[in-house]
């Protein structure tokens, strides 16, 4: 039953089922061609095509075919060790006595919540903390980020790390609830406001947003348009969902990246409307939430509010999109970090990429 | 049409073994090779060879930021001694996060790992002393004002160095071999003396970084211990140089242009 509705959550899209059937092709026909020779050897036919090891004509298509398939599986197996290889930096837990981590559960209506994770450090005061809020990537969890949220504990800030819905341990919906997982930003901010009033310990004036990937395009849709976030800080995150869904996909793996959201259901071919409620250029850049929480027109000073940061040979969020939201938000370049190299997890650039946020946020006098 | 047979096995087998040489050849460096050049146009990066005597010629890079071109204040000066068992550009990133916010890097090579603990300290902090006599002359940096950074038997070095230079304000260490209360003096002025360790370390046992704390008289905020890392701080380099970044930046109160929110009509 669970393999049954799985592949029913399957987005089902042309891509996928073309993938899917040259993967069934490569894995099949040559099998059969490796036979063709026996076949041919055998009668009606009977050729003398020299195909036989000792007499026996069976052995070199059998070999050959055994062969094949251990390329094949060394193949996919090099795939899935080379995405483990670049994707996959945080191969050791981040712990440490000196932070204090509370689980918290953010409710988020319908009775259910979001589960999250709240750092903070004997630097952090003990009222009215600055909130650092970091949201993970999709098909991530919060202890993802752990690695950066850690640091920023020690500059002073409550970080709260929080689970998407259909993410780590928060255990309802769906991880392609994508404009969900967007608005519940909204709620995690509603509960910081609730918890500054009722325990005093976190402050609802000095409230960031950090996002990665997925989390980037939750902190600049959500993010920006509420005027309760103070700064917000994207990584890697897309200007046009639509534009990166449907892209001309360069390499094999760029293939298996899609192959494998849509695996999981995300819906890569979204409609102009669709796309209008979770890309930044078209849904939140330049506004605010209005008086029916929709976005109105609005003068922000985005050299002072955003900062961003994205690899030039990012596979899964191509570097177009940076350059869109760069060009939209006139960033100048002290507000903004572009590496060559790193791709979508900053892989090998995250000590230079942690110098940079500290002076970002140090020029504005944190 | 057996040769066939030949010329495909072959091709198949080949395949074979490439991908499997590679499958073992990323776990390997998937630990062993974590970190390379940082590419960015934010970096200004400059290779230097310091030709200290007729037998010790020293590779360093120096390393600046582009936000800080004209940058009228002069900046502390970070000099770091990176791992000893590696070569450029491994310990790059290290000199990128101090670049980026502004400070005047300098990585000085030390590939060195046939000397023992005590030669290889002797040796080289008479070529951190010569090497930051030049590093003096650069217009950016504050000549009162110098951070050591030293990673595992470089940090021994950093170390010993810095507290016999007034000018030295910071020494910041990383799973720092064990130092005898003899080594030092007892007084370490205004030197303030940084150190991160993870628990798991298998080389240097987390009982010397104990030690190293109560001899070192480290502050109660002026350490990071992890759970997790090992010797070489597996994963946790984000959060030991930010760590250590906060710490400097508390101390030596670099002056940052500011940033204020424009008004809003």
């Amino acid at each position: 039953m669970q393999i049954r509705q799985k592949l029913r959550e399957v987005n089902w899209s042309n891509f996928l089922i073309k993938l899917i059937l040259t993967f069934v092709l490569f894995s099949t026909v040559p099998h059969v061609l490796f036979y063709i020779p026996y076949w041919l050897q055998l009668p009606p036919l009977s050729l003398n095509l020299g195909w036989e090891f000792n007499g026996d004509i069976y052995l070199p298509s059998y070999y050959l075919s055994i062969f094949y398939a251990m390329a094949g599986g060394c193949f996919i197996a090099f795939t899935i060790v080379r995405f483990d290889y670049k994707f996959n930096r945080q191969i050791r837990e981040v712990k440490t006595e000196q932070v204090s981590l509370e689980k918290i559960k953010i409710p988020i209506g319908g009775g259910n919540s979001l589960v999250g994770d709240l750092l903070k450090s004997p630097i952090t005061p003990k009222n009215n903390a600055s909130v650092l809020i970091m949201c993970h990537g999709l098909g991530s969890k919060k202890e993802m980020l752990h690695y950066l949220g850690f640091p920023m504990a020690f500059m002073g800030f409550a970080v709260l790390l929080y689970d998407s819905r259909g993410h780590g341990e928060t255990k309802f919906g769906k991880k392609f609830d994508s404009l969900y997982i967007i608005r519940d930003l909204s709620n995690v901010i509603d509960y910081i406001q609730e918890r500054a009033e009722e325990l005093g310990d976190l402050s609802s004036d000095n409230i960031f947003v950090f996002g990665i990937s997925m989390g980037g395009g939750v902190v600049l849709n959500e993010g920006y348009l509420d005027q309760r976030v103070k700064f917000v800080i994207a990584c890697c995150s897309w200007a046009d969902y639509q534009m990166t869904a449907t892209r001309k996909l360069k390499n094999l793996s760029e293939r298996i990246v899609k192959a494998g959201y849509e695996l999981q259901g995300i819906n890569l071919t979204p409609s102009n409307l669709q796309n209008r409620l979770v890309s930044p250029i078209l849904n939140s850049f330049n506004k605010k939430k209005g008086f029916f929480e929709q976005p109105v027109d609005w003068r922000v000073d985005n050299d002072y509010r955003v900062m961003l940061a994205h690899c030039k040979d990012d596979e899964f969020i191509n570097y177009e999109n940076f350059k869109i939201n760069r060009d939209f938000l006139k960033m100048k370049s002290e507000n903004y970090i572009v590496f060559d190299k790193g791709n979508h997890t900053f892989s090998g650039v995250e000590t230079s990429l942690m110098g940079k946020l500290l002076l970002w946020l140090w020029q504005r006098g944190y | 049409m057996i040769i066939l047979f030949w010329i495909l096995s072959g091709v198949f087998l080949g395949f074979f073994f490439y991908f499997l040489l590679r499958i073992l050849q990323m776990r390997h460096d998937k630990i062993n090779k974590r970190w390379g050049r940082v590419y960015t146009d934010n970096l200004i990066i400059e290779e230097k060879t310091f030709r200290l005597s007729d037998e010790i010629e020293i590779r360093a890079w120096s390393y600046g930021s582009t936000d800080f071109i004209d940058y009228e204040h002069k900046m502390p000066g970070v000099i770091i001694i990176p791992r000893r068992d590696k070569k450029y550009p491994y310990f790059e990133h290290w000199g990128a996060h101090f670049a980026l916010q502004g400070y005047p890097t300098l990585c000085i090579e030390v590939y060195d790992k046939k000397l023992s603990l005590n030669k290889f300290v002797n040796k080289y902090s008479s070529i951190l002393r010569s090497i930051k006599q030049e590093f003096v002359n650069d217009k950016r940096v504050d000549a009162s004002k110098f951070v050591y950074f030293g990673v595992e038997d470089s940090a021994k070095v950093a170390l010993l160095e810095g507290l016999k230079d007034e000018s030295v304000k910071v020494v910041c260490g990383i799973s720092m071999p064990k130092i005898h209360s003899s080594e030092i003096k007892k007084d370490l002025g205004d030197t303030d003396v940084y150190l991160m360790h993870c628990k798991d370390d298998e080389i240097v046992p987390y009982v010397d970084f104990e030690h190293n704390k109560k001899v070192l008289n480290v502050g109660e905020h002026d350490f990071l211990s992890l759970d997790l890392g090992g010797h070489h701080i597996i994963c946790q380099e984000p959060i030991a140089s930010a760590f250590f970044s906060i710490l400097i930046k508390k101390k030596l109160q670099p002056k940052y242009r500011q940033i204020v929110r424009k008004e809003i009509s």
